[in-house]
């Protein structure tokens, strides 16, 4: 397969980065990982706010500790710089000029980027054609379109609280910022086909994703349902409509090797009747319960997850899941993380990976979404300190000296996190 | 409703997808369908599966059909062709010979085990982009694995970190793990494409639903290896320092959601105050100040000041409905939100004014169904909505003609019922 390798996929795309926190950094980090040039804009002042949220190296907070915001923002150079200050953005101008980035991406409210002259309409008199890609939680227009908030609220607001958790209790929510991880891969699918476009036709454009919107497509059918007959999904535990058994199972506690964690869970799906047939002979069920069928066990649901949980209780996750599975019964462990991180099959994918951090050293990384087979991405460089690339960009960009750098370090107009 | 009439400039017009996908994965083609991409749904004669899936609403004759077919199959031309039969598969390659890219989720190794895999298919088409959805992935120890949604989405992590402490773990009560899946695949369908289109080469796109589940945990992955601890679940509460600090609030019609952060904080004792009497030592507290950390004291006056704040916006809440909580928010830039049921989704003014729902009739239905509207906005070339999935084989004759197979050839595949 290695003499079939191609160049990556965005070989000498340029993107200047002005997002932060989830959605734009993901997003601009599916095009840094397959080798598009991200540079991304950052003030010490006011860093990306994941910078200051756990996890942190050894546990211990700090600019430059955090995998939160490591984790999103692999393989980018990062150029400190205080947008608070004119010359900054005189700055930023220039170097928009200069370099004629392909891709600006932001992810602010719609009011950010216009005070400081670097919205759509300003940015295409000096780059024409521009991939301007902007990301907020309600979208560029409409009444709610300055409500700014993190992809809690807008998973909350698409509906994803009030269908996780139980229906005798409050929502518990999925966890995390839901929507911030639903939205990047269709908003990187959006800049690539714009920038197709741009290649057939010249013309650059303007995105506008509204992370409530994007957010609200994984929920479709109940949304359209509720139109047609009024009918409103609740939270349903881990019922399904057409399976019965299907739920998650205690298992026997287990030591982890990298945690203190010892509870154990198996999931386990009947999808049709053979499978229910074959796993009541595995559990040994009398006549009476196996010869039931769909709505009568669902009727005597209480007693059968009694008589479920009577056997996982006594044997380890990975043994029910594998017994099941060589049965062909859909189950698997109810994975934790560090359960993950001793997956023999993401193993096998190369999921996780380590990356070399310039001031902290070897950080845990999360890997690529997807595999190409001629074109794989790669996590170049782990997520960069705060003003790490400076010099370098301004040398290279602007042909400024290491003394012009100096000095604009110096007024504050250039910042770094070390 | 866009009028139909209108050009179709969608970015990725030229292009031909072949959509052979199942369930949540049928996210992929619609996604590509409302750029303006050509996307042809192959099912089998018999109808996709998909089509027995929930929920359901009646047509105008009382019989019930699959919502969730219509959601993701919009935007589609649908064409039935068995794959069981060689005459079938000869078909199917002529179709790959004029396509660009194949959308498909069946189990790793069955279309190889039909000739009709990704290394005859690239033979055919060197442009050929090839994406596969599946559980786990094209390979590895795990890739033969049955899997429903539980058990992508418990082997991908979501459930262990997300329901209350004193119940099992839960998954999300709508089915995502082929959702997120389907929409990782679009993203790197369209790189793929444009790489083909480029540089004439196709190549294999590998999608597992356990990863892309997996991307969607946040910051929990790195904590075992940082931490030396998982993130559990902890139901309507957050770690925050050492307190488990509340992050969905009970209302008078339902339920919110909050980050606690000090500007909030401070603003709901500023809406409290002006409408209740509030106790007198909150307004002493010093929110901005407050440093808690994981190794804090529980018990110290920091995580005692927000336990009562946290205390006195519950019984506030109990009072305001979620949309005078929206209203507050938005007014005075407060990090709550409502937790929208889908039928607050559906009243929403924001919504509208993006002009967010789109009715088309639907001649399965035999009325107009209400469709989501575009995923995204783009300037020069809008997405649009504008046709309502197809009934099995209904588009046949026009699919198969534009691929170049003759009446004769569709007539003696009828007889045959290999479409």
């Amino acid at each position: 397969m290695s003499d079939n390798i191609q160049n990556a996929l965005f070989d000498g795309l340029k993107v200047l980065d002005f997002t932060w926190v989830g959605v734009g950094p993901i997003t601009t980090k599916y095009l840094a990982d397959h080798g598009a040039d991200v540079i991304k804009i950052e003030s010490v002042s006011r860093p990306d706010v994941l910078r200051g949220a756990q996890p942190f190296k050894d546990g211990i907070p700090g600019i430059n500790r955090s995998q939160f915001s490591g984790n999103y923002n692999s393989s980018k150079r990062n150029l400190g710089l205080n947008l608070s200050l004119p010359q900054s953005l005189e700055l930023v101008k220039n170097l928009i000029i200069e370099w004629q980035p392909d891709v600006i991406a932001e992810s602010f409210t719609p009011r950010v980027m216009k005070s400081w002259g670097l919205d759509y309409p300003s940015v295409i008199k000096i780059r024409p054609n521009v991939i301007y890609f902007s990301t907020c939680l309600m979208g560029q227009f409409g009444p709610h379109n300055n409500f700014a908030g993190y992809g809690q609220l807008a998973g909350a607001m698409a509906g994803f609280y009030e269908i996780t958790g139980w229906p005798d209790k409050s929502p518990a929510g999925p966890y995390g910022a839901y929507s911030d991880f639903l939205n990047p891969p269709i908003a990187f699918g959006s800049i690539v086909a714009a920038l197709d476009y741009r290649d057939r036709h010249g013309k650059g454009q303007h995105i506008d994703l509204s992370q409530y919107e994007g957010a609200m497509h994984f929920l479709a059918p109940h949304i359209m349902k509720y139109n047609e007959d009024g009918s409103i999904l609740g939270r349903m535990g881990n019922e399904d409509d057409g399976m019965y058994p299907h739920g998650i199972y205690r298992c026997l506690n287990q030591k982890r090797s990298l945690t203190d964690t010892e509870e154990s869970w198996v999931a386990i799906a009947i999808e049709s009747e053979p499978q229910w047939l074959e796993f009541s002979k595995i559990l040994g069920l009398q006549e009476a319960i196996y010869k039931q069928n769909l709505t009568e066990r669902k009727a005597n649901k209480d007693h059968i997850d009694h008589l479920i949980t009577e056997w996982t209780s006594q044997h380890e996750s990975r043994y029910v899941m594998k017994l099941l599975q060589s049965h062909k019964i859909p189950s698997g462990m109810v994975q934790s993380q560090s359960d993950m991180w001793e997956d023999p099959h993401l193993e096998h994918m190369g999921y996780f990976q380590w990356l070399q951090h310039t001031e902290i050293g070897p950080m845990p990384y999360d890997g690529l979404q997807f595999q190409l087979s001629k074109t794989p991405g790669h996590l170049s460089r782990a997520q960069a300190m705060i003003g790490e690339h400076n010099l370098e960009i301004l040398e290279e960009i602007l042909s400024m000296s290491p003394s012009e750098v100096a000095d604009l370090l110096l007024e504050g107009v250039l910042e770094q996190s070390f | 409703m866009e009028s139909l009439s209108l050009p179709n400039q969608g970015a990725l017009l030229p292009y031909t997808i072949l959509d052979l996908s199942e369930g949540g994965h049928n996210i992929c083609g619609r996604l590509l369908g409302d750029m303006g991409a050509r996307v042809v749904r192959i099912e089998p004669p018999g109808g996709s599966q998909t089509r027995l899936r929930g929920p359901f609403a009646l047509d105008s004759s009382g019989n019930i059909k699959s919502l969730y077919w219509a959601a993701y199959n919009s935007n589609k031309k649908g064409i039935s062709l068995s794959l069981d039969t060689e005459a079938g598969r000869q078909i199917f390659l002529r179709l790959v010979d004029r396509s660009d890219a194949i959308l498909e989720s069946f189990q790793p190794g069955y279309l190889d085990s039909l000739n009709i895999g990704f290394a005859t298919l690239i033979k055919r088409n060197p442009q050929l982009v090839h994406t596969t959805m599946t559980p786990f992935g094209s390979t590895g120890p795990y890739a033969g694995f049955v899997s429903t949604d539980l058990i992508s989405s418990s082997m991908g992590g979501m459930p262990f970190v997300s329901g209350d402490e004193d119940r099992p773990p839960v998954r999300i009560s709508f089915p995502q793990a082929e959702l997120v899946a389907g929409s990782q695949a679009f993203g790197a369908t369209v790189a793929a494409l444009r790489h083909s289109r480029n540089n004439k080469s196709g190549q294999h796109v590998d999608v597992s639903e356990q990863i892309s589940v997996i991307w969607t945990l946040m910051n929990a992955t790195p904590f075992p290896k940082l931490h030396g601890t998982d993130v559990t679940r902890a139901g309507a509460f957050r770690k925050r320092g050492p307190i488990d600090a509340r992050h969905v609030f009970k209302c008078a019609d339902g339920y919110v959601s909050m980050n606690a952060q000090a500007r909030t904080l401070k603003g709901f004792i500023e809406w409290m105050s002006e409408e209740t009497e509030i106790e007198k030592e909150i307004l002493s507290f010093n929110i901005d100040k407050w440093d808690l950390k994981p190794d804090s004291d529980p018990n110290g006056k920091e995580a005692i000041e927000f336990k009562t704040i946290e205390k006195s916006i519950e019984k506030f809440l109990l009072n305001k409905t979620k949309n005078e909580i929206f209203e507050r928010a938005l007014s005075s830039r407060l990090l709550v939100a409502p937790c929208n049921t889908v039928e607050d989704i559906r009243k929403s003014p924001q919504l509208d004014a993006r002009s967010f729902w789109i009715d088309i009739y639907h001649p399965e239905f035999g009325k107009d169904i209400t469709h989501l509207g575009p995923y995204i906005k783009m300037s020069e070339t809008p997405l649009r909505v504008y046709s309502p999935s197809s009934s099995v084989g209904s588009d046949n004759e026009e699919v198969f003609i534009d691929f170049g197979i003759n009446r004769t050839e569709i007539d003696e595949l009828k007889r045959q019922e290999i479409i």
